[in-house]
């Protein structure tokens, strides 16, 4: 007994000493910083209940078209909420590239997006074990070298833009550099360990991402020469690939993940679209959506979404979603019209991504 | 006691008010857990980096799944379950992880002379044995000192599973305590 007991206390002095060192502030940071843009789960009916919002004006001009989906996206958002529970973070939204948002009855036609990247690939891009393509905007102060855990595991595919300030990038694989104003068709390839920097509206691609051969050092050396910069990324990963994402210098707006069905699409290529819409106070933005897989991430201000059908028939919208803490998407049924209404006291800042078939485009 | 009692009674007050999505209440919560739940992650999983990906994801978790918490006074218990959860799966990835070099801190006094030095590298290398759930109970039973009642409880296992588990724990620890003493500790050793 006495044996077991000396034992024990041997034990638990060892742990007391090994258990010295506090979390990182980074580290917290980061994390808090991540659930202000995630949203909590809550039974469907429990949000329902808190978001319903009497009042709300008629959209009469919505509501004229496809009434007969009411039920059908009713129960596509119900579904849409449950999957949230389980991927954490995502509604899947859709949009018909073909058919360009139409601006709402309160909204004159002055509401366009701007493009920010569109790239098309072989449906190869997508892994066997595909779980998602991460959608994510981050800023680096000046002068930061950007560093990797052990606990990261790169993605398959890293695509990058840098919305400002500059990159300095030395690659461990041939990394694709669409400078901005460039097609694809017009990449510079910048090789292994040379050195390149990218600038506003440049996009770099590193595919096939040599984590095997380097780990956590498979995208190569990246710095921030001189000034503040901030990039979205579209991170491809595969099962069992996920890491943590965040890493010291990182100042990270949002992260989301949308999967949806992209590894379903039946297409030969598929095409990458990031748009990016401002929303003006008391605005809104109609559009009738198609099936592909897309994700809304809130940048800045706070919106609802809802269907012409809800609005019309003062239903509840989904929402609110506000800066840094929700990104929104829905899965639908083609032909549905939806609306998302700024209802912040700024103008909303959107981020959207679309995965489509490059032949429907 | 009076103390622990308003401490308790904050603590309610914050995870009521973070369930119901005040998000200065979940900081200070996150806050306040942080440190304890870095020291538990990093005696499980022997890798700082690894502690401090199964802190956040736990602590995301957390934030996540709190409206879903159905006793606030509950909140300890569910965290350190979300967190070796969280452990576990960090776990799986290192196992996929290169070689992990550890450095063995040489400057550790030995305060009261309690032998800890020495027992120190023969608990470290007995420890790294375990498998992560014979380690989570070690570390939930002998540094937070949970009863068995409470292990059972906060880990959603049998007392049977309980019992057994912390049984062939410490006996691997026992075992690797008598072993042959080798000399003292290098500057660097290298672990799979």
């Amino acid at each position: 007994m006495n044996d077991q007991i000396d034992l024990e206390q041997r034990v638990s002095r060892w742990l007391e000493s090994e258990a010295r060192g506090e979390l990182p502030d980074w580290v917290l940071d980061e994390t808090v910083a991540q659930t202000r843009s995630e949203p909590q789960q809550m039974p469907f009916r429990t949000r329902l209940r808190s978001l319903r919002r009497p009042g709300r004006p008629s959209r009469e001009p919505h509501a004229q078209r496809g009434m007969t989906m009411f039920t059908t996206m009713r129960a596509a958002a119900v579904a849409l909420l449950i999957g949230i529970v389980g991927l954490g973070a995502a509604l899947v939204a859709t949009v018909d590239r073909s058919s360009p948002p139409v601006p709402a009855a309160e909204s004159p036609a002055t509401l366009e997006p701007v493009e920010l990247l569109d790239l098309t690939f072989d449906s190869g891009i997508i892994p066997e074990e595909f779980v998602g393509v991460l959608f994510s905007r981050k800023a680096y102060p000046t002068d930061q070298e950007i560093t990797y855990t052990d606990s990261f595991l790169p993605p398959n595919t890293f695509i990058r833009q840098v919305e400002s300030g500059e990159l300095r990038i030395r690659p461990n694989d041939d990394t694709q550099v669409i400078r901005a104003g460039k097609t694809q068709a017009e990449a510079e390839v910048v090789g292994a360990g040379e050195e390149a920097v990218v600038g506003p509206g440049d996009t770099f691609i590193q595919r096939d991402v040599p984590w095997a051969e380097f780990g956590k050092d498979a995208l190569g050396e990246m710095w921030t020469p001189g000034e503040d910069a901030v990039i979205f990324s579209l991170a491809i990963r595969e099962q069992d690939r996920c890491c943590a994402m965040s890493h010291p210098g990182m100042r990270s707006r949002w992260y989301h993940t949308l999967t949806g069905g992209i590894e379903d699409l039946a297409a030969e290529d598929l095409r990458f679209v990031v748009q990016r819409w401002e929303l003006p106070v008391g605005e809104s933005l109609a559009y009738t959506t198609e099936t592909t897989p897309g994700l809304w991430a809130v940048d800045a201000g706070e919106v609802v979404a809802m269907t012409a059908e809800d609005a019309a028939g003062g239903q509840t919208p989904f929402g609110p979603f506000r800066a840094d803490t929700a990104i929104w998407v829905m899965s639908q049924e083609p032909a549905t019209d939806v609306v998302v209404d700024n209802v912040g006291d700024e103008t909303a800042i959107l981020y959207q991504l679309l995965v489509e078939p490059a032949a429907t485009a | 006691m009076a103390v622990q009692s308003m401490e308790r009674s904050v603590q309610r007050d914050l995870v009521e008010a973070a369930q119901r999505g005040d998000h200065e209440a979940f900081e200070v919560l996150a806050i306040g857990s942080a440190d304890r739940l870095f020291a538990i992650a990093r005696l499980i999983l022997r890798d700082v980096d690894l502690a401090q990906d199964a802190v956040q994801e736990a602590l995301i978790r957390s934030w996540r799944g709190l409206p879903s918490l159905r006793d606030p006074e509950r909140f300890d218990a569910w965290l350190h379950r979300l967190l070796v959860n969280c452990c576990t799966d960090q776990a799986r990835t290192r196992q996929r992880l290169a070689a992990n070099v550890r450095v063995i801190d040489d400057r550790l006094p030995d305060p009261d002379g309690s032998g800890l030095a020495a027992d120190r590298d023969q608990l470290e290398r007995g420890f790294r044995r375990l498998r992560i759930e014979q380690r989570t109970l070690v570390v939930m039973r002998y540094y937070l000192g949970l009863s068995l009642p409470e292990l059972a409880d906060t880990l959603s296992l049998p007392m049977g599973t309980v019992k057994s588990r912390l049984h062939y724990a410490m006996e691997t620890l026992r075992a690797a305590l008598e072993a042959d003493l080798r000399p003292g500790p290098s500057a660097t050793e290298k672990t799979a």
